[in-house]
């Protein structure tokens, strides 16, 4: 709450201020001047930077100036108000404009797709013309805005081709599901590497509640690992795609990598930012469930159905009144404020970035939420004649609120699932204040769950790294660069007696650490040279080392003899309740890299890399796995043939080999871990078993990919776009080859089988409109993908994917994509006694579903299951545009889907009730069965478990075909009539997640509770927020 | 420039000459393989193989009751299993047949590792307790499936056939009957594997497959022991301060901290419990039919509940609408939520005496000592005893299999004996569960495992 006030109060200040700035410069009223002196700045119109060296030529006179390093330049001239200038800047647009008061500000906007733009690759950075392979290069400008993008990867979310981005739980700081071109593997990680100012770090998930300690609900949604970093330091984020790009990062770059590059310092420039952001959150989108009146009805319609009584009588139904609607009751308007204070400058000898973040993000869902405080330090420097340094810190400390919900059901279950669930003819409180509970559900009442458990995570992170580089000799130089990823973090849970798992064990206390290290050791040397004859030559060599450890302790205790101190004084448990758990893991990388870029009369480029990486997980005989990659590039655009139209033409091509070693530790090994527990009498022995069969001949799985692409730009580079197609093939894959489990194991992990992604990605942007007062730039992305598995060897069908209550949904087999959704098709509901005595379910009633009988042998079983859809969308695409006028702008992001299912769980919870006393969806009971409603979509509802079939059938999959307004943001910059002090002062208004247009029936479509998995259900969802947001920037 | 070169140097020389010892793989939290071959290794195994064994799940618990129409279900996510195995519409992908199967081979898993290293000289009651736990795991395996695929030794394939149904039952034979001549009869920690328990489920292995002498014999065997008798209330025979009488030889234990759900299962959620007790919507009845063919003066109908009075006050009559609840669990006070200590039998003393009294029957007919042993069991329940002369072997097996569904009611014995006697599908149709068919006597090998294993082939029918 102390933080909260601070917040506030430093927002107040921050508004104060703004009106004091207004103000203060809305008293200046324009004077005239009829002689002599024009004095002026000149500043980029993005950045709002000045820019030196500008050149400012009056009209009909010769006389022209430079501006200065500030960005200022003066007149002295006999001439009168007002004036013509022409103004020109190599890199920028040049403008002409009339000019009536002194002094003046002008601003110069950068040339689109400029041709000496320098992008960040593996290992270095490359002119962008000369890049050989497929990267989407995002700059601050591109990325999203709304106050509560607080993850790198929200930043991206839509705006580049070939890059899926889901949020699988909108929890503040919730889970993201990462895919670049697909998804490459089936049980090794396919979320892309993230390499930050050239440290790649391990982006593996935190502390969950995966197993429900503390007895709460399975989480398998980690909190997303990279919001230690704060997305206001982020200066660029290049995704790497095609294996040119990707290969020199080996075996970690099969599913891409994103490389992200914070801001330095510029010499000579100090800068003072202040921005803040403060918005409030709210329920994007309700599921609707019946409300107390409708409940009553059909619960009582139910009732006498299966041949009961009406449960409620009219006596019960006006003792209930209006009952309670518990989705409002466990969801609250949210706030959610963002701080950022960054000062940078230097010399040429040293210059700096430093930062200071706070964000503080309440959750839409009552007693949940995040802060972060983030800082850092970025150093640049010179030493002796040919030496350069950097040094890259940066810390944070995250305080995490976490949501109770997840993968399970019942008293286990936290309050979203509660909520759906939950009677709503019951009141919130009995009489005396104490929650109620209903002696009909094994549910807790959900806001007893709100207020009995707390689940609380604080973690702290640095990444830091320097790096030494040295310029041997003309053109050769040597780096050095030593890097750390340290994380910590402890989650306390406790249950108190308000819950039903909590009273029956007198409160119980979880709490868990986890301890990463990482550390990172690289040497690189780096040959450039342009030769004669327009050859130029660019090698890059290395060794890189990095080791990786992990560690973890976690303890329960219970029996507590009061709730009031929680996790605070484990002692006054009972020992007897205790449980406690430990583990260790090292794994290691090493490796040799090589680039050789050649490019020949700036028309012909050659890329060839090699990474040799060695890695501690694998069989004794396979340490080592190398990934080579070549690519070439063609420069249409220099060649005379091509018409002048083209200001740029590039044709791409390259082919490689990356790898994927994202499996865990020891799975080449065979060794024990704690077995079956022996209960004797009143004592419990653990034992011992195998931990797996080890797979001595464990080795990479290694994807083979082949890109084609085009750069091209015209209209004096007002429409520029690239298009690419690829094909990724994964082979050797990484799987959990199902045993028998008659060996007593259930797979073995193997390299078995094959798969392919194959998809086109387009990205087209233009200045539409490019007057010098109204501006439009518009951008749109589209990616399509198919993805097969096309061997599968010995493997032959694997089911996973499975959910709590729900078993497994999914299926990976030959010839369709993985993780397509299997189960049975239905094609109606019975109407007549006929109809069922004719059909293959024979001892079915009117109202149940009709299941397709796939192989016709008249019965109904696992045979008659079959694909029936898959998670994949046809396409995803993404549209982005930038409108200005005058000193006002608006940028506004569509993003979503087409195509690709989901299977619903809470649809299932709706169709197979386990209690006649829970709520249901009103879709599903709307249009159900009865004897009136005979052509209904739904089934009766009466008999839910004598359907037949199984739970995953069509009825629970829906299309997630979705289209976002994901935000949109009114900024409106102040004029500001002199350059002082106050550099420029920006204030906004923005809105995320405004609308939704969907079929889906959830909080959100892309929602996903089986976390990083491949394989998607919903269920129990924490809700969509939308999230309106005021803001201010101002820089010194 | 010299600084540069150093660095070079050294971080070549560090790369080549520990490329391998830096990707060597320590384990931390793991043993080793060498761990398996120490005493204490083979030990701590064993302990893990007996914890396996301890079907404390109700995947186990309740597939008897729910075929044979003992019991039937309403309510509760449960239901949804329940449902398929009351119908007879049960398949392959039914959870609960997979959750045995997995659960019983991982117990076999251990017992293989310990039999491939331990010491035969040394370790004799090491490999005779391994021995009963791999012969029990394949007897349960057996009584599901039939003949079965056997894994004998960690070094065997993957990829094992079914054997035949001669071969089964002698591999669980001699796996027993090793360990009966090892065993001693008792043991200092209460659950170990006894010469007794050993005889027990060699001799209902015999029942089961109907070799009437050899189960007469080792009946007699363990009435030898004179280890075992029997309890003398039986309504007081389950109760947890009860747990370990000489009755009981072998239960599956229970304890609150890592206990079964059973009565969570059985009761409904407002039935009068303590705030550390959960009860789930799930409910599990006993049919009227059943209740009512009981004498009415049978102690052993005491431990159904037939009426209660709900949280709310409200009376509610539950015989006479099929709801009757089996009571012989109690709740216990100490559970934690779900999760109850009770222990369950799995075989009792009344057991071995009851299943002579049907193997001496089937040999000579009744004769006294049939009747006596009948007798001793019945009598601490009824007053009124069986006389000899009222019956031929056909209605002396008739009461015997009507004795047995009074006194192991909820004790997962009556879908076994309705098999053995014939009965199971014929009363299944009784029932009106038409689509129960003669293959329904076995349960279908898990679909998972079919999928896994090309060599397998699926029982009849399925």
């Amino acid at each position: 709450m102390k933080y909260i006030r601070v917040l506030r109060y430093s927002f107040l200040s921050a508004i104060v201020f703004f009106f004091f700035i207004v103000e203060t410069y809305g008293q200046v009223s324009p004077t005239p001047i009829i002689n002599a002196t024009l004095t002026g700045s000149v500043i980029d119109g993005v950045s709002k930077d000045p820019l030196e060296g500008v050149t400012i030529q009056l009209d009909a006179v010769t006389h022209s100036v430079k501006t200065d390093r500030d960005g200022r330049f003066q007149f002295v001239t006999g001439q009168k108000l007002p004036f013509t200038l022409s103004i020109s800047y190599i890199g920028y647009e040049s403008k002409t404009v009339v000019v009536n008061t002194s002094p003046t500000i002008i601003e110069l906007f950068p040339v689109s797709a400029d041709i000496d733009e320098v992008i960040v690759v593996g290992y270095g950075v490359q002119k962008k013309r000369d890049v050989t392979g497929s990267v989407s290069s995002l700059k601050e400008a591109d990325f999203n805005r709304g106050a509560a993008v607080t993850s790198v990867d929200q930043l991206l979310q839509g705006g580049a081709a070939g890059v899926n981005i889901q949020q699988s739980s909108s929890e503040p700081g919730g889970g993201v599901n990462v895919r670049i071109r697909g998804n490459n593997s089936i049980n090794a990680g396919s979320s892309p590497l993230y390499v930050i100012d050239g440290l790649p770090i391990d982006n593996s998930t935190n502390l969950t509640s995966s197993s429900g300690e503390g007895g709460i609900a399975n989480n398998l949604v980690a909190k997303n690992p990279i919001n230690s970093i704060n997305p206001s330091d982020i200066a660029s984020i290049e995704v790497l795609k095609d294996a040119s790009a990707t290969a020199i990062y080996g075996s970690r770059a099969a599913n891409g990598v994103i490389l992200i590059t914070t801001k330095r310092g510029t010499a000579g420039q100090k800068r003072l930012n202040y921005g803040v952001n403060v918005g409030v959150q709210s329920l994007a989108n309700r599921i609707d469930i019946l409300n107390t009146a409708e409940y009553i009805d059909v619960v009582n319609q139910l009732s006498v159905e299966r041949g009961g009584d009406p449960v409620f009588d009219s006596e019960a139904i006006a003792a209930i009144g209006s009952g309670t609607d518990w989705q409002s009751a466990i969801l609250q308007k949210a706030a959610v404020h963002d701080h950022n204070l960054s000062l940078s400058g230097g010399s040429e000898s040293l210059s700096y970035f430093t930062s200071l973040n706070v964000t503080s993000q309440d959750g839409i869902v009552r007693n949940t939420g995040m802060d972060r405080y983030a800082g850092r330090v970025n150093l640049d420097g010179t030493f002796a004649a040919k030496g350069k340094f950097g040094i890259n810190i940066t810390t944070s400390r995250i305080i995490d609120n976490n949501a109770v919900d997840g993968n399970s059901i019942n008293e286990s279950a936290g309050p979203i699932n509660a909520a759906l669930l939950y009677d709503p003819t019951e009141s919130i409180y009995n009489p005396d204040g104490s929650f109620t509970r209903s002696s009909f559900l094994t549910i807790n009442n959900p806001l007893s769950l709100v207020h009995g458990i707390q689940n609380e995570s604080s973690s702290n992170r640095t990444l830091g790294n320097v790096f030494f580089e040295y310029e041997i000799a003309n053109g050769l130089k040597a780096k050095v660069n030593l890097g750390t990823d340290l994380f910590s973090q402890r989650r306390d849970i406790f249950n108190s007696r308000l819950t039903i798992r909590g009273a029956a064990q007198n409160g119980i206390a979880n709490i868990a650490t986890l301890e990463k290290q990482d550390i990172l050791g690289e040497y690189t040397m780096n040959y450039n040279k342009e030769f004669s004859g327009g050859n130029t030559l660019d090698v890059l060599g290395g060794i890189t080392y990095q080791n990786f450890q992990i560690k973890r302790f976690g303890g329960s205790i219970g029996n507590f003899p009061s709730d009031n101190l929680a996790t605070n004084n484990l002692n006054l448990g009972d020992i007897a309740t205790a449980s406690l758990s430990s583990g260790k893991a090292e794994n290691t990388l090493l490796s040799y890299l090589g680039r050789v870029n050649y490019t020949h009369n700036d028309k012909y480029i050659l890329t060839g890399t090699l990474r040799a990486d060695g890695s501690s997980r694998f069989g004794m005989d396979n340490k080592f796995g190398y990934f080579p990659s070549v690519a070439a590039g063609w420069l249409l655009s220099n060649e005379s043939f091509i018409p002048q139209f083209f200001n740029n033409l590039k044709l791409r091509g390259s082919y490689g080999v990356t790898g994927n070693q994202d499996i865990g530790n020891y799975n080449s090994l065979q060794t024990f871990t704690t077995g079956g527990t022996f209960v004797s009498g009143n004592t419990l022995v653990v034992g011992t078993s195998p931990s797996r069969i080890g797979n001595r001949d464990l080795k990479w799985e290694s994807t083979a990919q082949s890109n084609i692409g085009v750069d091209a730009s015209f209209f004096q580079n007002r429409i520029s776009l690239t298009a690419d197609y690829f094909v990724k093939s994964t082979k050797d894959m990484l799987i959990e080859l199902p045993l028998p489990a008659g060996t007593g194991y259930r797979s073995i992990l193997s390299n078995i089988g094959s798969m392919r992604n194959s998809g086109i990605e387009l990205y087209l942007s233009g200045d539409i409109i490019q007057k010098s007062k109204f501006r439009w730039t518009s951008s749109l992305n589209f990616t399509h993908i198919k993805n097969r598995v096309t061997d599968l060897g010995d493997a032959r069908r694997i089911h996973t994917g499975s959910a709590a209550n729900i078993g497994n949904v999914a299926i990976i087999t030959e010839g369709e994509p993985a993780f397509s959704y299997y189960g049975y098709k239905v094609i109606g509901i019975f109407n007549d006694l006929d109809q069922i005595a004719n059909s293959a379910q024979p001892s079915s009633r009117p109202g149940y579903p009709i299941f397709e009988d796939v192989d016709n042998d008249g019965r109904i079983n696992s045979d008659d299951q079959q694909i029936i859809g898959d998670p994949y969308p046809d396409f995803t695409y993404g549209w982005r545009n930038e409108v200005a006028y005058g000193d006002f702008s608006l940028n506004f992001l569509f993003q979503g889907q087409y195509g690709g299912e989901v299977l619903n769980g809470n649809i299932l919870e709706s169709l197979y009730p386990s209690n006649y006393r829970r709520n249901m969806l009103r879709i599903t009971v709307e249009d159900r069965w009865t004897v009136d409603n005979p052509d209904a979509k739904w089934p009766s509802a009466t008999e839910p478990t004598s359907y037949g079939g199984g739970k995953s059938n069509t009825l629970a999959l829906q299309d997630a075909s979705y289209l976002r307004l994901k935000y949109i943001q009114l900024n409106y910059n102040l004029p500001l009539r002199s350059t002082k002090s106050v550099r420029g002062i920006q204030v906004f208004l923005s809105a995320q997640n405004l609308f939704t247009i969907s079929n889906y029936v959830g909080y959100d479509p892309e929602a996903n509770a089986l976390g990083g998995s491949s394989a998607r259900i919903d269920l129990n969802t924490y809700p969509l927020a939308r999230v309106w947001s005021a803001g201010l920037n101002v820089s010194f | 420039m010299k600084i540069s070169k150093y660095i070079l140097l050294a971080l070549l020389i560090f790369a080549t000459s520990s490329c391998n010892s830096l990707l060597q793989e320590d384990l931390y939290s793991e043993l080793d393989d060498n761990y398996a071959n120490s005493p204490q290794g083979l030990q701590s195994l064993l302990t893990s193989a007996y914890g396996n064994a301890q079907l404390r799940n109700y995947e186990y618990f309740f597939t008897s009751g729910m075929t044979s129409g003992e019991n039937w279900n309403e309510y509760g996510a449960i239901e949804a299993n329940f449902t398929p195995l009351c119908n007879f519409t049960w398949d392959s992908n039914h959870p609960y047949f997979s959750g045995i199967w997995t659960r019983l081979y991982s117990v076999i898993r251990d017992v293989n590792i310990i039999l491939k290293n331990a010491d035969p000289d040394n370790d004799a009651q090491l490999i005779a307790e391994a021995k009963f736990l791999r012969g029990i795991s394949y007897y349960w395996l057996h009584d599901w499936f039939g003949r079965l695929p056997l894994y004998k030794s960690p070094d065997d394939d993957y990829y094992q056939s079914r054997v035949t149904e001669e071969q089964t039952v002698a591999f669980i034979e001699q796996d027993l009957r090793e360990a009966t001549e090892i065993l001693p009869v008792k043991q200092s920690v209460y659950g170990k594997a006894t010469k007794g328990a050993a005889l027990s489920f060699l001799a209902k292995l015999y029942l089961n497959t109907k070799r009437w002498q050899e189960c007469a014999d080792i009946t007699g065997e363990i009435i030898e022991l004179q280890e075992y008798s029997l309890f003398s209330d039986y309504t007081k025979l389950f109760l947890i301060e009860n747990e370990g009488n000489a009755e009981l030889i072998w239960t599956i234990q229970s304890t609150p901290q890592l206990g079964n759900p059973f009565v969570a299962n059985t009761f409904p959620t407002d039935y009068p419990h303590l705030p550390n007790q959960t009860i789930y919507a799930s409910q599990v009845y006993l049919f009227d039919d059943f209740v009512n063919s009981f004498a009415a003066n049978d102690k052993r109908r005491e431990l159904i509940i037939t009426s209660y009075t709900n949280t709310n006050g409200v009376f509610v009559q539950l015989l006479g609408n099929n709801r009757s609840y089996p009571g012989k669990y109690e709740f216990d006070k100490d559970a934690i939520g779900a999760s109850y200590g009770n222990d369950v039998p799995v075989l009792r003393y009344a057991d071995v005496l009851i299943s002579r009294a049907e193997a001496l029957n089937e040999l000579n007919g009744p004769n006294a000592e049939s009747i006596d042993l009948l007798n001793q069991v019945r009598q601490r329940a009824l007053p009124e005893l069986l006389q000899l002369g009222d019956f031929s072997k056909e209605t002396l097996r008739e009461q015997i299999f009507k004795e047995r569904t009074w006194e192991f009611w909820y004790e997962q014995a009556r879908r076994s004996d309705q098999v053995r006697q014939g009965t199971f599908i014929s009363e299944a149709n009784r029932r009106g569960k038409t689509a129960a068919k003669a293959h329904h006597v076995l349960f279908p090998i898990p679909q998972t495992e079919i999928d896994a294993n090309p060599n397998l082939e699926q029982n009849d029918g399925y």
